[in-house]
């Protein structure tokens, strides 16, 4: 479980210390919307991770873990840049998106 | 909430038992009232921090409109309820002991079989949220053999079943740990983040930094200058950063010292059990690092 949770920590906690940063940045209400839907969405996934059982042998997880960790590290990059809050917000979706995914083969 | 004084008379079941020492027997049972307290404390310190989590959601919530609705709700008040959950196992657990008052009354027997069966359908409702079912079924089976061993008046079996279900319990823990400290690191990343968003936002008041300066002389401060004020919250940033890190470090060596705590408690109900020695009679100290913990949980 270990690894496969430590991905979605490193998304979620992550998130949670940006949150207030790139709620500055946004532009527009649109953006700003598009930003929250993700958090919550990353917030949703740790939650339904937590405490279950994640059986890392799986190929699909440890896929989806690689997969993740390569998305949070450019999620990362972006935030330090903060250069095109739409473009970190894009990243963040697709981080969010597999950490989504991933949070499926958390079993009770 | 705590009757872990029933745990107390385990040293009866082992002073009858013929353990070696009695000191022994006494001292292994002040232990297991010592450590089921700290364990009770811990769930409900957990508890305590998933239901100040939701709070601060709905603080985030109300500062950043960040949505906080159902599933995450749910999820969150689930978890507390999980925490309940093992806080009452922790209990009922003690019960279990205490029924070894007087082994030889049916009455005590028939308390054993009472406790025994809440305790297993406690465990039964936490094993469908855990990766730990593996130890969850080793308690159960231990249980089931320390009730027939009661019923029979088998004081020497009780008591290896008794260390069996303490052995369980100590794997039931550490497969868990993790998870704790997943629980305890988002709390406090998330209380973490909202107060280091007050400070940018400039909603603290910088003089409570500058007190320690003025106290001795009965000053009070007024920090106005916005140069100052901007270095200040810089300090408060750091310092917000640093005792985040520190809470983290010392839940982590809580969780740990729980474990350790629960594996000698197991090892030595064990070795008296088998009419060993033991090696020491004081309650294992990584239980100081669970009650530092426990402590900093305000409203527990």
């Amino acid at each position: 479980m270990g690894d496969a949770l430590s991905t979605i920590e490193a998304l979620y906690f992550g998130l949670q210390q940006q949150v207030g940063m790139i709620s500055l940045a946004t532009t527009t209400q649109a953006e700003k919307d598009r930003f929250m839907t993700q958090y919550v969405a990353a917030r949703t996934a740790y939650w339904a991770c937590i405490n279950k059982m994640f059986h890392d042998d799986d190929p699909q997880v440890a896929t989806l873990t690689r997969q993740l960790k390569d998305a949070t590290t450019q999620v990362s990059k972006a935030e330090a840049e903060m250069g095109n809050i739409s473009k970190v917000i894009d990243n963040i979706t697709q981080a969010v998106t597999i950490a989504a995914q991933l949070s499926t083969f958390a079993a009770g | 909430m705590r009757r872990v004084s029933h745990l107390l008379p385990l040293c009866v079941l082992l002073l009858v038992n013929g353990c070696k020492t009695s000191e022994d027997a006494t001292a292994a049972a002040t232990q297991m009232t010592t450590t089921a307290s700290a364990l009770v404390d811990y769930y409900a310190a957990l508890e305590k921090l998933m239901k100040k989590t939701d709070e601060l959601n709905r603080l985030q919530e109300a500062m950043l409109t960040i949505p906080y609705q159902q599933p995450d709700r749910k999820q969150i008040a689930d978890q507390a309820a999980e925490f309940e959950k093992r806080e009452q196992m922790a209990e009922e657990l003690t019960q279990l002991a205490g029924a070894f008052t007087s082994l030889a009354s049916p009455a005590a027997a028939q308390a054993a079989t009472d406790s025994t069966t809440k305790l297993q359908t406690e465990l039964a409702s936490i094993k469908q949220l855990t990766p730990a079912t593996d130890e969850i079924n080793a308690m159960t089976g231990a249980m089931q053999l320390l009730v027939s061993a009661i019923q029979q008046h088998k004081e020497r079996e009780a008591a290896k079943a008794m260390a069996a279900t303490l052995t369980g319990l100590d794997g039931f823990f550490l497969k868990e740990m993790r998870a704790n400290e997943s629980l305890d690191s988002q709390f406090v990343t998330l209380a973490g983040s909202l107060a280091t968003n007050l400070v940018d936002q400039g909603q603290i008041d910088e003089s409570s930094y500058v007190q320690d300066a003025l106290g001795s002389f009965d000053l009070t401060a007024r920090v106005t200058d916005p140069g100052i004020k901007a270095r200040i919250d810089v300090l408060a940033k750091a310092h917000i950063a640093a005792r985040g890190d520190a809470e983290k470090r010392r839940f982590a060596r809580a969780s740990t010292g729980m474990e350790q705590a629960l594996a000698e408690m197991a090892r030595r109900v064990n070795t008296v059990a088998s009419d060993k020695a033991m090696k020491s009679r004081l309650a294992p100290p990584s239980l100081a690092d669970v009650a530092k913990w426990t402590a900093e949980i305000p409203g527990k």
